[in-house]
């Protein structure tokens, strides 16, 4: 077949462990894979178009392909968020299940082809912090007023809470929290957290992630481009991104313990966990979202769905797993 | 291996920028017809397709109209036209010339430090060259400052907002580098100290030994008695100052984000020119016309240079700059040496973003393996580079033929001044800017101390 | 010749009069800012300190932060897209005059009559061409804000970029026109369009006036 030369753009920098740097690995692997038939170049976010831009240009074709989550894409295709990350969501045993073998894999697909693009799931994390934050919060009350960068679903979710939400770039966190223009902020699992010192500036650091249980990140083709590769070529891209779901995974979980051990006994950090009644009030909250957004015929659809499947795979889950 | 012309398109287009400049068309409209045109011959020669002209208006789109961060460059201008159209700032640098009065360059001297001011707090460039030029480079030509010297002065310490923290360029450093903006922010701010004591410091040298250049205030000017400066004072100079001071302490203390301020900033200057009854209708739609004028001067740039920088890239430009630095084979000073170099030599025609995009993700890896000895402990080896580069790009603000800082200038200054006044007055700062450069190399500690003292 | 002109100062007027308008963006761009600061930490503060109560608070603060904040951007990218004609007229973008202020000026309306052709034309052209498509695929996917808290409606403002770029080329049209005036037109009608593309030319001695 003909040799794939191909330009990635993707939505997190290439140094950014897990987000940007699994998006890195798929230059390395496929190369690898397909013994170099197949390239995908790494392009930082702006370096080819914004990070917000990329659901555009990959369905134009103004570039072939792009790394990023399907939940970046919530102003232009709600539903695609449902395949990102779901708020009090399933962890990522019973997530793949219902992707791979309860129909989601599917809806995505046929989500994404209405805009010309084919995406394979390349990516999957292990579950994210809930936030760092300034104060201490000891109830709902002191949420409400607070300040919070906050992306996606969840923030919907927070905004009923009472929190002021806004959405600032990775880069923009860090000064506006030491700033006090924002009070707290989410970003992303310890790991990473502690490399982009969240900790010089806040030092009470909330779990679980409750918004984000596992978070599943794609590889997004301009559809054109996927119809015209070979059988064998498309085998080698799906192939690299199931390892590569596999690959995040198991790194994620690997490399968080270590990152609060650094956390809490060198750089003073208090870890706390949300108090059940604190948590109930967001499950509520979240609910409320769900409705609002299932005003969008195919937000509502996959919710269904995934719901549908949560509550036969509980008659197991309840039973197979020890707690 | 064969000769392919297309290879060298990168090459080419900044052969073409440096010749097509220099017709005198808008430089946003060069450098846009020169991306379409290579765009074009990529078509033509296999190694660009017409689709990927559809990603210049993504990048209008997402990169200069989304961007709130910019939104604080119209209202900095606006504050800026306000207070020199209402004779505000006038008042005030005549005043601030007359407590200086006996330091040689005095006038020079305070725009430094206001510079070196806004720079603690805004960090975007264009809006403090275009708003110190707004306010004091008509005084400083009124007072017979020599055109290149008040120039020189104020394009410097206009760019020093992108090295002394806040700095966006220091975030998206941190993002490219996935690490700590406070240890970045920490790491510049002796550089950025250190270049404006140089400023201050070649002033003050330069307005001893030629006064004619900087001359100071003759002595009928300026009030007869301690009464009459104290009301100078308290009627020009505390005003604005206290206005200066509300809007940039409001971000330095966190009350405020740099766009919040600005606009509060440009009520406040509106306030001011009411108070001292220098506004009506006429002078508001003046002030409001010229601040349109300027930021569409100003970001008609960034969206001529963003449909150039894409088609570079597009075309290979990235790899062109790695395959000539590896194929050099130096050692790790080497290595060191020739990417200042690059930096350097790329900031005479681009960006500091699209400088950053194509340097820091490719060589900071290989950077991060080398080893400087005793130099400096290596896992300090990346926010050290990260502050080189720093400082160089802000060396590239101020680099004919091609610095912003210098197009922002050359586009709210008087007439009278041309461009080539502009180019001959910041070579003294560039080669103190290199200085700076060069110390930051030698002594890693003038960075590092800081951040490894505060946070660990 | 003198129809071409007319037609050339018909255009100007049109792209004048939308880049004055647009400029007074900047006020309500100020008010929004202030507006604002206000409700997000003035009224912070007073509920912190127990001031005023969370009721006063919720009844002040109309439109969420994260819509103000985005009104703020979708002000501005109206109001720099819509100016850049009327700058262009104007002649208030940057030009590197160190060659250009040495050259004869038949030879500089030269220069701008191909740079017109050359780089103006075929740049408005392309971001017309696929803003269109850009502001199409906004609306037919009914993009709203990525922050799901934000504005609607997202077509509108990336609408704004083609429209932009029309005004650019009805002033690089305008212009063009009086080069072509200058270049191959005689009598009265030459002499005026040579005044307005170069008016320096005839000017006094450079003063500091603004430009
Ligand atoms: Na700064
Ligand atoms: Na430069």
């Amino acid at each position: 077949a003909d040799r794939v030369r191909w330009k990635m753009a993707s939505t997190y920098g290439g140094k950014l462990t897990q987000l940007g740097t699994l998006g890195k690995r798929i230059e390395d692997r496929i190369e690898a894979v397909s013994d170099g038939n197949i390239q995908i170049k790494f392009f930082e976010p702006g370096a080819l178009v914004p990070a917000l831009e990329v659901f555009d240009a990959v369905s134009s074709g103004s570039i072939d392909a792009g790394w990023s989550t399907p939940g970046y894409w919530a102003g232009k295709v709600p539903a695609l968020q449902l395949f990102a990350a779901v708020p009090f969501g399933p962890s990522a045993g019973e997530y793949m299940a219902w992707y791979y073998f309860g129909g989601g894999q599917q809806m995505f697909e046929e989500i994404y082809h209405q805009h010309n693009i084919h995406s394979v799931q390349c990516g999957l994390l292990a579950p994210e912090a809930s936030g760092w934050f300034r104060k201490e919060i000891n109830s709902v009350e002191d949420l409400k007023g607070l300040k919070m960068r906050f992306f996606g679903l969840g923030a919907k979710v927070m905004e009923k809470m009472g929190v002021s939400t806004q959405l600032l770039a990775g880069g923009d966190i860090f000064p506006a929290l030491e700033l006090g223009t924002i009070d707290a902020t989410e970003f992303s699992m310890p790991a990473i957290d502690l490399n982009l010192g969240f900790y010089q500036v806040a030092k009470h650091y909330y779990f679980p992630g409750w918004h984000q249980q596992s978070t599943f990140f794609d590889l997004m083709m301009n559809k054109d481009n996927w119809d015209a590769l070979s059988e064998t070529q498309q085998a080698q891209i799906e192939t690299m991104c199931g390892d590569n779901v596999r690959y995040g995974l198991a790194e994620g979980e690997a490399i968080q313990f270590s990152a609060l051990k650094v956390l809490q006994e060198e750089k003073g950090v208090t870890i706390h966990r949300w108090p059940p009644e604190i948590l109930e009030q967001l499950h509520a909250a979240w609910e409320e979202v769900v409705a609002e957004q299932s005003q969008d015929p195919d937000f509502k659809r996959v919710w269904e769905s995934l719901s549908a499947f949560r509550a036969d795979y509980k008659i197991w889950g309840d039973l197979g797993y020890l707690d | 291996m064969g000769f392919y012309i297309e290879d060298y398109f990168p090459l080419l287009m900044f052969v073409a920028l440096g010749a097509l400049l220099f017709t005198g068309y808008p430089v946003a409209l060069v450098l846009g017809g020169i991306g379409i045109a290579f765009g074009t011959l990529g078509i033509a020669f296999d190694v660009f397709s017409g689709i990927e002209f559809f990603n210049i208006i993504v990048r209008i789109h997402g990169g200069i109209v989304e961007n709130l961060v910019l939104t604080a460059i119209p209202m900095f201008i606006f504050m800026g036209t306000m207070l020199e159209k209402s004779g505000v700032a006038a008042d005030l640098l005549n005043t601030l010339q007359v407590l200086l009065r006996r330091i040689p360059g005095g006038l020079a001297l305070a725009v430094t430090m206001l510079g070196t001011i806004m720079a603690a707090t805004t960090g975007i460039i264009g809006a403090s060259v275009v708003m110190m030029t707004l306010m004091a480079l008509p005084v400083m030509l009124e007072r017979g400052y020599n055109k290149p010297l008040a120039t020189g002065t104020i394009a410097s310490s206009g760019t020093l907002g992108i090295l002394i923290p806040p700095s966006i360029m220091l975030v998206i450093m941190g993002d490219l580098l996935a690490t700590s903006v406070g240890t970045l922010f920490l790491a510049a701010i002796f550089p950025g100290l250190i270049l404006a004591g140089f400023y201050m410091l070649y002033i003050l040298a330069i307005s001893a030994l030629k006064p004619e250049l900087a001359p100071p205030l003759p002595r009928e000017l300026g009030p007869d008695s301690l009464g009459e400066l104290i009301l100078l004072v308290l009627r020009t100079f505390l005003p604005p100052v206290l206005l200066i001071v509300l809007v940039l302490g409001s971000i330095f203390g966190g009350y405020a984000t740099p766009t919040e301020a600005a606009g509060v900033g440009a009520l406040g200057a509106t306030v001011l020119a009411i108070g001292r009854k220098r506004l009506n209708f006429a002078t508001l739609k003046e002030v409001v016309q010229r601040t349109a004028l300027t930021n569409a001067m100003l970001f008609f740039i960034f969206v001529g240079a963003t449909a150039f920088s894409y088609v570079f890239r597009s075309l290979g430009g990235d790899d062109m700059v790695v395959d000539f630095v590896e194929s050099l084979g130096v050692g790790p000073w080497g290595l060191l040496f020739v990417l200042m170099g690059i930096v350097f030599l790329l900031g005479f025609f681009f960006d500091w973003v699209e400088i950053t995009l194509i340097v820091l993700p490719i060589f900071t890896p290989i950077i991060e393996l080398l080893d400087f000895g005793t130099h400096l402990p290596s896992e300090q080896i990346v926010p050290w580079f990260a502050i080189l580069v720093a400082v160089n790009l802000q060396t590239s603000f101020l680099t004919p033929p091609f610095g912003f800082a210098l197009f922002y200038m050359k586009g709210v200054a008087p007439r009278s001044v041309r461009i080539e006044h502009i180019y001959k007055g910041i070579i003294p700062f560039v080669l103190l800017q290199l200085c700076g450069l060069g110390l930051v190399m030698a002594f890693p500690e003038i960075a590092l101390w800081l951040p490894t003292t505060l946070l660990d | 010749m003198s129809a071409l002109l007319a037609v050339s100062h018909r255009l100007e007027r049109i792209v004048s009069a939308i880049g004055q308008a647009a400029a007074w963006l900047t006020v309500p761009l100020m008010l929004v800012i202030i507006y604002d600061v206000i409700t997000r930490n003035v009224l912070t503060w007073l509920v912190r300190n127990q001031i005023i109560g969370d009721g006063l608070a919720d009844a002040l603060t109309l439109v969420s932060s994260t819509k103000l904040q985005e009104t703020e951007w979708h002000l501005h990218g109206i109001l720099l897209l819509m100016t850049f004609g009327m700058a262009y007229l104007k002649d208030a973008h940057v030009r590197i005059e160190l060659v250009r202020d040495h050259l004869r000026p038949r030879l500089k309306v030269w220069i701008e009559l191909i740079g017109i052709l050359l780089a103006l034309i075929p740049y408005c052209g392309l971001v017309i061409y696929f803003g269109y498509d850009f502001t199409l695929r906004s609306y037919e996917n009914h993009e709203v804000s990525a922050a799901l808290t934000g504005l609607p409606y997202r077509f509108i403002i990336k609408s704004f970029i083609m429209f932009g770029f029309v005004v650019i080329l009805m002033a690089g049209v305008a212009t063009l026109l009086r080069c072509i005036v200058a270049l191959f037109g005689g009598g009265p009608a030459r002499a005026e369009a040579m005044a307005l593309l170069d008016p320096e030319h005839e000017e006094a001695p450079q003063g500091a006036a603004n430009q």
